[in-house]
Formats: C-alpha cells, sequence, structure tokens
C-alpha cells in the first residue's frame, strides 16, 4: 500500500544528516549549563585565591564558540530540512496530481472535485511541514528533556526525581489541554462554517432579501450565530489561558523544591556545589521551553495525519477503468454502423439503482442524432458511456463493431470531440485553448473552425485576435462567446464523432441556427446532440428520447409526434398554450 | 474613516477589558520577574551560611522560598485572567466587526454586492475579521506584556547590577536587529512563492474541475506536464523561502547563549571582585545568586524582542486585512432618501425617458417611454444575456436611472420609501434562492407570522405541498442551495414564497432549462394564479408563453429595440419576427 510519507524514501541523506546535526547542537546546549557551574565553583574561586581568571574566561569562550558551533550545525539542519520537506512536497504534489489526472470520472465523482482540490493543496501543505518538523523539532525537543533528566541524575540522583515529576506532569497537564482543544477545533469550525454558509446564502440572494425588505431579519441570524461562535471560543480560550500559567506554576514550584532540598546536601552534606545547583535550575528551564514546544508539534502532527488518511486513500485509489491499450479505431464509410448500444446499464455501485438501464440503439457513421430528455433521465450518463468515461456494468457497447472496452482509451477520445454544458475555456490565449483540440492545428484550420462555430465576428474584433488572453474560467468572455469557442475548439479536432452537450443554450436563436447549418453540412461528421428544448433537434436524422433511465422511444421528429409519450408532452409543454389559459 | 481609527472605535467599547487586562498583566508580569530574584537571594544565602559554617539557614532563606511560592501563585492567577480577558476582549471586538460587515452588505447597494466577487466578500466577513483577531490577540500580549516585562525587567537589573544591565541591554537587540534585516532580504522569496502557490492552485482547480473535457481531449499529458512545471518553479522559490524562514530561531538562540555566555563571564569576574575589596565598582558587587538571576533576567529581557518577529507577520496581515474590511465599512449605504409610502393598489407605472447604464459611459437603456396599467402583464424578451433584469433591477430600485424618471402613480420612486416600494412587488427569480434551513423557514421567509392554514394553502397553490409532504420530515426537513430539491422544485419553493405574501405587482423570470417537462407545467400553472388580476412582468424564453401580453419589450444586447403586442410585431417584420420563426424553426 502506497503511503504519502513513503517519497522520503528520496531523501534519506537528509534525513540521517539533519537530525544528527540537530543533536548536536543540543548536545553542545546541554553542555554549557556544566560550563557555568564550573565557572562559578571554580573559576571565581580562582580569580579570587590566586588571581588566575583564565578558569572563568576560558569556559565563557567555550560556551561562546559552542553557541556558534550549535548554530552552524542548526544550520546544516534546516538547509537539509528544507530540501527535504519541499522536495517531499514536490514529489507528493506531483504523484497525487497525476493520480487525479488519470481517475475515473466514476472515482471523480464519487469522492468529489472540491476534495481533490483541497487534498493537492491544504493536504499536501500539511505533510510537507510535517516533514520539515520530524527533521527540525521532533528529535530536538524530546532530546532536550531526556538530556536535562541525564543531566540532573548525573548531578544529583535524588534531586532529579524532582525532574522526573516535573516532565511526567507538564506532559499530563498538555495531554489534556491538547486533547480537549483538539476536539473543540471540530465543533468550532462547525460555527465557523454555518457562518460562511449564511454569508454566502445572504449574498447570493441579496435581492430576495431586499425585495421582502428583510435584511434586518438576516443581520439578527448573523448576529445570534456569531454569539453562539463567541460562547464557544470563551469555553475554548478558557482552557488555553490556562496553559502558561500551569506549566510556570509546576516548573517555578519545581525550582523551588530543588533549592529548598539541595540548601541542606550543599550546607550539610557537601555533595553538591551552588554552582551545580545554577545547572539544575537552567535545566529546568530548558525543559519548560522544550515541552511548550512539544505542545505545538503535536497541533502539527494530528493535523498532518488527518491530511495523510485523506491523501493516501486517494493515492492508494483502484483504477477501476482498464486500458486495454488495444487498437486504433479505424475508418469507416458513412451509413456504416458506428456506435451500438445492446442492453447497457450502469450504476456507481454494485446494489445501487441503475442509473440507465437497457439501453438498445445505433447510431450510424454520418448521422445526426438528438437526445432528449428530463433532468435525471440519463443523457449524460450515455455520453459519459459512449466516451467510456464509466464502464457500463451490464450488456454490451460496440464501436465501430468492436467491443469498447478494445480500443485504447486515448486512441477513443481522440475520436469523440466533447463541447460541455458549461463551455469551459481554460487559462490562456484563445488560440492556446483552440490547439488542445489539435497541437498541430494551422491558423488557417482555427479561422474555419470559427467560422463555423459562428465564433469568426467576435474574435475578428479582439485587438489580440487569436492571442487574446482568457482570463481564469473565461470570466472575460461572455456564456454565449464561450460556448461558441468550445464548440470551434471541437470541431478543430476533425473527430469521427461531435458531442454537443446541451451546448448551445446562450446563444439566441438566430445564431444557434447558423451553427447547426454549419454542422449538419458536414456530411462525414456524426454529430450528437443533447437538448432540452425540441426545437434544437427538430432536422436530427433521428431522436433518442430519454425516460427515467431508460430509452423511451427513438425516430425523427414526425415520427415521435406520433407514437411517442414523452416526447408529445415535452413538445406540447414547450409549443403548446401560453400562460394564460382565459 | 482611516482604518486604525476605525478599530479605535470597536476598541475603545470595552475600557474595563482594557484596564482590567492592564493591571493583570502589571501585577503577573512583575511578580514573574520578580521570581528570578529570589531564587538567586535563596542561593545566597546557601553561600553565606556554608561560607561561614554555622550550617544553620537563616530564616531569611524560608522567607525568600515563601516569598517566591507567593508570586508564583500570583503569577498562576494572574497571567490566567490576562490571558483569559485578552482574548474575550478580543473575541468580543471581533464579534462586532463582523456583525458590522454583514449588516454593511446589506445597506449598501445593489451594485456593490453585483459587482464584487461574493468568495472576496465572504471572505473579508470570515477570514479578515479572524487575522484582525489574531493580530489582536498578539498585539495586545506583545504591547502589555512585552512591554511591561522590558520595564521591570530593566529597572530592576539596574537596580541589582547596573553593569551587568548594561551587558544584556546592549547585547539582546542584536537578535531582533539580524532576524529583521535577514526577513527583509528573504521577503521576495515569501512573495514568489505565494505566488506560485496561488497560480498553482487556480491551475489545478481549473483542470480538476473540468476533468471530463481534459479526459476528452487527451490533454491529461499536458496538464500533468504543465503542473510539474509549475511545481518545479515552486520547489526552487519554496526550498529558498523554508530555508530562511527557519533561520530565525537558531540565529535567536545563538544570541541568547552568546549573551548567556558573556553575562556570565562578567558576572563571574564581578564576584571575584567583590570577594576581593567588598565594594569596587559602586553598586555592582555580584553574587553567586546574582549569576543565576541575571542569567534568567537575560532570558527575560530578549523574549519580548524574540517575540515581535513573529508577531510582526501577524500584525501585518491584520493590519491589510483591517484595510479590506475598513473599505467595506466606508462603502455608502445605499440612498433610501423617499418619505412616501405607498398603501393601495398601483394603478400606473410610467417610464419617462429612462436612459440607464451599469457603467457611466454605456448605456444600456436610452430613452425608455412605457406606460403601464393595473392588472396588464408585461413581457420581456430576447436573446440570453441581452439585459432583461435591468428592468427589475430599476423597478425595484436595486439601481436608479441614469436619467428619466420612473413614476408609480405618478409619484417618483425616488420619492418612495425603498422598503414601502418593494413590499409592493413579488418577486420570483430564475435563480432560485433557497437558504439553508428548513422548508418551512424557506417559505414563510417574507411573512414570519404565517398560520399553518395559510402556509398550506400557499404551498398547495404552488404546487409544492405533495413533495414537500413526501420529503422526510415535511415541512422541517432541512434544505440548502445545493442538497435537498431540485432545480424545478426551488422554484416551486420560491413561488410558494411570494404566494404567501400575495404582493400587488409581479415579477417572474422563467426558468431556462435544466427542469423536465411535468415540473416546468407546475410551475406554469402556479405562475399563472399568481398573476391573475394583477399586474405582472414575466421575463420569458419561450414565446409561446407571451403571446398573449398586453406589451411586449423586445431586447438585445441590453436595449429594447421593439415593443408592442405580439401580432404588431409581427407584422413588422423586424427583429422579433426573426426570433419568433427562429424559434419555432420548421414548425409554423
Amino acid at each position: 500500500m502506497a503511503s504519502s510519507y513513503s517519497y522520503i524514501k528520496y531523501f534519506k541523506k537528509e534525513f540521517i544528516l539533519g537530525p544528527t546535526f540537530k543533536m548536536l547542537e543540543v548536545f553542545f546546549e546541554l553542555l554549557m549549563p556544566f560550563l557555568m557551574s564550573y565557572i562559578i565553583d571554580q573559576g571565581i574561586d580562582a580569580a579570587n585565591n590566586y588571581g588566575d581568571y583564565t578558569k572563568i574566561v576560558v569556559p565563557g569562550i567555550i560556551i561562546f564558540a559552542l553557541a556558534v558551533l550549535g548554530l552552524c550545525s542548526t544550520l546544516v539542519c534546516q538547509h537539509f530540512a528544507s530540501i527535504a520537506s519541499q522536495g517531499f512536497g514536490t514529489r507528493l504534489r506531483n504523484a497525487l496530481f497525476k493520480k487525479i489526472m488519470n481517475m475515473s470520472l466514476r472515482n471523480v465523482e464519487l469522492i468529489g472535485k472540491g476534495n481533490l482540490n483541497t487534498a493537492l493543496s491544504n493536504d499536501v501543505n500539511r505533510l510537507q511541514v510535517s516533514v520539515a518538523m520530524m527533521i527540525r523539532l521532533v528529535l530536538r525537543a524530546p532530546t532536550i528533556v531526556i538530556g536535562s533528566l541525564i543531566c540532573a541524575f548525573i548531578i544529583d540522583w535524588q534531586v532529579a526525581f524532582i525532574f522526573l515529576g516535573v516532565v511526567v506532569l507538564i506532559s499530563i497537564i498538555l495531554f489534556i489541554i491538547l486533547y480537549y482543544s483538539s476536539k473543540k477545533v471540530i465543533s468550532v469550525q462547525k460555527k465557523v462554517d454555518s457562518l460562511v454558509t449564511l454569508t454566502n446564502d445572504s449574498l447570493n440572494g441579496m435581492r430576495v432579501i431586499k425585495a421582502f425588505n428583510n435584511e434586518e431579519v438576516e443581520v439578527k441570524k448573523f448576529k445570534n450565530k456569531t454569539q453562539d461562535y463567541f460562547n464557544e471560543m470563551k469555553i475554548v480560550n478558557f482552557v488555553n489561558a490556562l496553559t502558561n500559567p500551569l506549566t510556570f506554576l509546576i516548573i517555578n514550584v519545581a525550582i523551588c523544591l530543588v533549592v529548598y532540598f539541595s540548601s541542606s546536601q550543599i550546607i550539610n552534606e557537601h555533595t553538591l556545589s551552588t554552582g551545580q545547583l545554577t545547572s539544575l535550575i537552567q535545566y529546568l528551564n530548558q525543559c519548560f521551553v522544550a515541552l511548550i514546544a512539544v505542545s505545538n508539534l503535536v497541533i502539527i502532527f494530528t493535523r498532518a495525519f488527518a491530511s495523510k488518511k485523506r491523501v493516501d486513500i486517494l493515492l492508494n485509489l483502484e483504477e477501476d477503468l482498464k486500458n486495454n491499450l488495444g487498437f486504433a479505431p479505424f475508418s469507416i464509410k458513412n451509413g456504416e454502423n458506428l456506435i451500438e448500444f445492446n442492453n447497457v446499464s450502469f450504476h456507481y455501485n454494485k446494489g445501487e439503482n441503475n442509473v440507465v438501464k437497457n439501453l438498445n440503439f445505433i447510431i450510424n457513421k454520418g448521422e445526426k442524432v438528438g437526445v432528449i430528455g428530463g433532468t435525471g433521465s440519463g443523457k449524460t450518463t450515455l455520453i459519459k458511456l459512449i466516451e467510456r468515461f464509466f464502464d457500463r456494468s451490464e450488456g454490451d457497447i460496440l464501436y465501430k463493431g468492436k467491443d469498447i472496452k478494445d480500443y485504447d482509451l486515448n486512441a477513443l477520445h481522440e475520436e469523440i470531440s466533447l463541447v460541455n454544458q458549461k463551455a469551459v475555456l481554460f487559462k490562456g490565449t484563445i488560440k492556446s485553448n483552440l490547439l488542445m483540440g489539435r497541437k498541430e492545428a494551422s491558423e488557417e484550420e482555427m479561422v474555419r473552425a470559427l467560422k463555423e462555430a459562428c465564433a469568426f465576428d467576435f474574435v475578428k474584433k479582439l485587438p489580440e485576435f487569436l492571442d487574446y488572453e482568457i482570463e481564469e474560467g473565461g470570466k472575460n468572455l461572455s456564456g454565449g462567446q464561450r460556448q461558441r469557442l468550445s464548440i470551434a475548439r471541437a470541431l478543430i479536432k476533425n473527430s469521427e464523432i461531435l458531442i454537443l452537450d446541451d451546448s448551445t443554450s446562450a446563444l439566441d436563436y438566430l445564431t444557434e441556427k447558423e451553427l447547426k447549418t454549419n454542422i449538419f453540412n458536414k456530411k462525414d461528421l456524426t454529430t450528437i446532440i443533447i437538448a432540452q428544448r425540441v426545437s434544437s433537434l427538430i432536422n436530427c436524422d433521428k431522436i433518442i428520447v430519454m425516460y427515467h433511465g431508460e430509452v423511451e422511444n427513438i425516430g425523427t421528429h414526425e415520427e415521435l409526434l406520433k407514437k411517442s409519450k414523452v416526447y408529445k408532452e415535452i413538445y406540447d409543454s414547450q409549443y403548446g398554450d401560453s400562460y394564460e389559459t382565459n | 474613516m482611516k482604518p486604525i481609527s476605525r478599530l479605535f472605535s470597536y476598541i475603545k467599547k470595552y475600557p474595563f477589558f482594557l484596564i482590567s487586562s492592564l493591571i493583570c498583566a502589571l501585577i503577573f508580569v512583575t511578580s514573574m520577574c520578580l521570581t528570578p530574584l529570589l531564587f538567586g537571594k535563596a542561593i545566597d544565602e546557601i553561600t553565606f551560611t556554608f561560607k561561614t559554617s554555622i550550617l544553620i539557614l537563616n530564616d531569611r532563606f524560608y522567607f525568600y522560598l515563601i516569598f517566591a511560592g507567593i508570586l508564583i501563585v500570583l503569577v498562576l492567577i494572574f497571567e490566567f485572567l490576562f490571558e483569559y480577558l485578552n482574548s474575550l476582549f478580543v473575541e468580543k471586538v471581533t464579534k462586532d466587526i463582523k456583525d458590522d460587515v454583514f449588516k454593511k452588505l446589506h445597506e449598501v447597494s445593489i451594485s456593490y454586492i453585483d459587482s464584487n466577487y461574493h468568495g472576496d466578500l465572504v471572505s473579508r466577513v470570515i477570514n479578515d475579521t479572524d487575522n484582525i483577531n489574531i493580530a489582536l490577540v498578539s498585539g495586545f500580549r506583545q504591547l502589555y506584556q512585552g512591554i511591561i516585562q522590558i520595564l521591570v525587567t530593566f529597572v530592576v537589573m539596574f537596580v541589582l547590577n547596573w553593569i551587568l544591565g548594561i551587558v544584556v541591554v546592549v547585547l539582546t537587540p542584536f537578535g531582533f536587529f539580524i532576524t529583521y534585516s535577514l526577513a527583509h532580504k528573504t521577503n521576495k522569496y515569501f512573495k514568489g512563492q505565494a505566488k506560485i502557490v496561488g497560480e498553482m492552485g487556480a491551475i489545478a482547480l481549473e483542470d480538476i474541475n473540468n476533468i471530463d473535457l481534459i479526459k476528452s481531449f487527451n490533454y491529461e499529458d499536458d496538464a500533468l506536464e504543465n503542473f510539474k512545471s509549475q511545481n518545479d518553479e515552486l520547489y526552487k522559490v519554496g526550498q529558498k523561502a523554508q530555508f530562511s524562514g527557519s533561520l530565525t530561531n537558531p540565529i535567536t538562540r545563538l544570541v541568547n547563549n552568546s549573551t548567556y555566555a558573556i553575562v556570565g563571564m562578567v558576572a563571574a569576574l564581578l564576584c571575584a571582585f567583590t570577594f576581593k575589596d567588598g565594594n569596587i565598582l559602586l553598586g555592582a558587587s555580584c553574587t553567586v545568586g546574582t549569576i543565576l538571576t541575571f542569567i534568567q533576567f537575560s532570558n527575560q529581557f530578549a523574549k519580548p524582542f524574540n517575540e515581535i518577529s513573529s508577531c510582526v507577520p501577524e500584525i501585518q496581515t491584520g493590519l491589510s486585512s483591517l484595510k479590506r474590511i475598513n473599505d467595506v465599512l466606508n462603502e455608502e449605504k445605499d440612498v433610501n432618501e423617499g418619505k412616501e409610502k405607498v398603501e393601495n393598489v398601483i394603478k400606473t407605472i410610467d417610464f419617462e425617458h429612462v436612459d440607464f447604464g451599469y457603467t457611466k459611459d454605456k448605456l444600456v437603456i436610452k430613452g425608455l417611454n412605457l406606460e403601464v396599467k393595473e392588472g396588464q402583464k408585461i413581457a420581456i424578451v430576447g436573446p440570453t444575456g441581452c439585459g432583461k433584469t435591468t428592468i427589475i433591477n430599476l423597478l425595484l430600485r436595486f439601481y436608479d436611472p441614469t436619467n428619466g424618471q420612473i413614476k408609480f402613480d405618478n409619484l417618483d420612486t425616488k420619492d418612495i420609501l425603498k422598503e414601502s416600494l418593494r413590499k409592493s412587488f413579488g418577486m420570483v427569480l430564475q435563480d432560485t434562492w433557497i437558504f439553508s434551513g428548513t422548508v418551512r423557514e424557506n417559505i414563510i421567509y417574507g411573512k414570519k407570522d404565517a398560520s399553518e392554514e395559510e402556509i398550506i394553502e400557499a404551498t398547495k397553490k404552488a404546487n409544492c405541498y405533495d413533495f414537500i409532504m413526501r420529503l422526510p420530515n415535511g415541512f422541517d426537513t432541512y434544505i440548502d442551495d445545493y442538497s435537498g430539491l431540485s432545480v424545478g422544485q426551488k422554484q416551486l419553493v420560491s413561488i410558494a414564497r411570494v404566494m404567501l405574501v400575495n404582493p400587488k405587482i409581479m415579477i417572474l423570470d422563467e426558468a431556462t432549462s435544466n427542469i423536465d417537462t411535468r415540473t416546468e407545467m407546475k410551475i406554469s400553472a402556479a405562475f399563472n394564479i399568481l398573476m391573475k388580476g394583477k399586474t405582472a412582468f414575466v421575463i420569458a424564453h419561450r414565446l409561446s408563453t407571451i403571446v398573449n401580453s398586453d406589451l411586449i419589450l423586445v431586447m438585445k444586447d441590453g436595449k429594447i429595440i421593439e415593443k408592442g403586442k405580439h401580432k404588431d410585431l409581427l407584422s413588422k417584420k423586424g427583429f422579433y419576427y426573426e426570433f419568433y420563426n427562429a424559434q419555432y424553426a420548421k414548425i409554423n
């Protein structure tokens, strides 16, 4: 099973050297109080009695040298950490993006696009940070705590037990507080989410709110929710406000105890010196700082592990759609059998209801085929089966007489041009979007496609012409312009089949008519048009009527008016009586 | 108002918190600073006893320890109070800001809402207030705790031993200056990183959202290549950013440790001198206890300086968020200068020479004259995106005409109170609005005190009673804009909402697509009930529904190009004629 953290394996060197250098720094730091106690015990005495200042100055310089060495070795560690963590993040990001791009649409829809995006940005980032922390901090804090403990035991084993008590006590308190606040994080997040929802709702419905003069109602709703949030945060803040004072209390009570117990050892038993006592106090303070750092680490890693879980699920997702790398489709003559559906059914998961069932129809090369039906009637699923974005659950789909699964998936996609409901353009230029259709297309071909898609007139007027910059999501073009450009992009592909999935809805009737004429004039191009409006399909060679996931009827407009109940109903609703019943 | 004075206006509402947390900070910081002093004194007692061979500790030793104990408890109590009061105070301030921004969004003109990305506005309400929260918490901690800590430590240090005091005061700021200049130099990496992260996010979002297209164009590999090259860029800047970001702590430690070494050396030397001849350096005598005290003082003194480096970016983010919020709060309220109320049925609606443009240089309506009488049905038709909703915007005064007047019963709409004007209208838009809440809450939105019978009657008339009853919890089923109801069902619910209020004039916007035939018929029927005997404006997408209208306005490219009755318009053989025939294609 692939794990997100497995990408660490490319950074073995960094993972060994980084922490080693970090430990070196910790070791230097632990030496400092020893040297200081030497200065206090021996240095002052020597200076006082023999006028020998070297025992003060030399250890002092050594401490300074240790500090500089410590900095150098940490810098080495930070360097390795930045390489490993950023490199890890880069590899993981690439791998995840690749995985997503190759995911079947069924999986994409089951997981949800929003979740995929979050995984790619937030989750990978958190993992990346956690890798840096593994190298930089994970060993530092415990080493300081354990090192201080060991030093304390070396100095005086009896006093050292106070240390042990402190470490245990503080760990328990930190654990309880962290555990509590990690629980609370979820309920706080829920409150924030509901604020976001309300603000979103309000902005989207501003006209309705104003029409009902309900502004104050909304504001009041919001205020109640912020009050809820405030009350929740009150508790969280109460607990968080305890952390620092409590740890301060424990450490300083411990110092009191250490001073108290050492006093008799210094005075009566001579087993301890004042210099050693000061170094014990310093070790306690070092523990204090390190333990606070641990609590930050715990937060980082709890988040990282949640992210790891999500990313791992994605990385290990079994691909349900196999590309058999079979042969590429060959060419056939007009009128020959192009697509054949035999008793085809599809459901997302075993045991769930069929989205489409018992589909039976044939589309011949060159035919213009319409598909009509209400929402949820299975029109779009039908297209996805033809594109083999999904594999059928039952039945046979034949393409040019052979099982669709026998073709190479990419070669199959070369055969089909899809124009989506929500005409999507990518950030770039008009040219770069058109070239998505076919990389080697010449400017002449582009212009021809633009003309056929009725897009040339407006593209011509743009100062930069084909190099016109398209913003993210094509925001700087109107809906109709986007639709015409995405049709041009599909036409440039010169494919066997053109699928227009409700993709002329933003065009006015005259433009739509002209565009349809252009496409219908391409005799070799098999075209499948999905539409809500009867008027868009009237000239089609055959119309497939979908109803509740099944093919209700197939025929020309005139035939269907006679034999199809569903088609007649749709027709009547669009051409029948007006609202004015009187 | 300037951002800072805006913030101040919120802060000054809570003088109690400001003063009490200042008092708490004074108490706890002073106690905290004095504890090391007492430990030092206690150790001196030990040394003294040891040296004099009395072997019995003086009472002063126990006094120091007990006094230290009291100070520790004071720290516990007052640091807790300080942190808690500080966070409460900041939460209160941010709640106020949040509420006010949200309120402001409901007071500004619709054009402000239309011309800003909703995501951005939401982010101002939620994220920016959060940033201010974080900045205020650490800002106040720094201001109170940091400054007091520096001051108290400073005073105590100099009283105790001025030479060591100078050593600490001179050395400490080094760390601060080094990290500051480092942050300044490496800022470009962070900026570069933020930029690439933003771009990559946009690319990934686009690719994932349109993965079906990418697959159908066999574009996966190109997309991956593109992503990879961006990712490589990110690696280059990101690694440098990470490295320079991770330098702060080690450098601070270096400075602290160096101070530690130097303080230790100087203090030990002073000790030696002190032993030699009691009082050589005016009041700078030193003991072992002093060494310990100063080691801790140098940490205490440095801590606020070190924390500034982590607090500065937070405050910077907070300030830019404050500015974004202040921009919203400074936005003009929508003018509502009218005083008149319209109570009765409106007999006439007149558009007189109305010009209108969303921007000043581009008029979308020019010299529109229109007279609508009570009970008339006005249809507005034209290709999508031709500006049919402009008329609604003008009628409900979401926008005001650039020139000309709109009059209700010969009263300029500008003189009418907006609330009163809007009360006369019922509106069903194509983009139906369902907010997160129960079905019932959604329906009684315009009439909170509606009785159960009224609700049932309205939903029955709007053809949605049956399906609501089939929902898991009936009227109390929780729904939101994304789930629970189909597009058509949402439209029916919003019709019921208007049905319940039953206003005098109707504005109806037909749904274009994505609704199945049965639901569509239900909606038509409900529309008919709504319009019965009322003045109505219908935005129509299908011409069959408007043949009987009293007046048809034909719009194209944002302008009204033809107006008249169906038959007159047909005989004119103009755009409407063409439009009508195109829609009916082969049929007529």
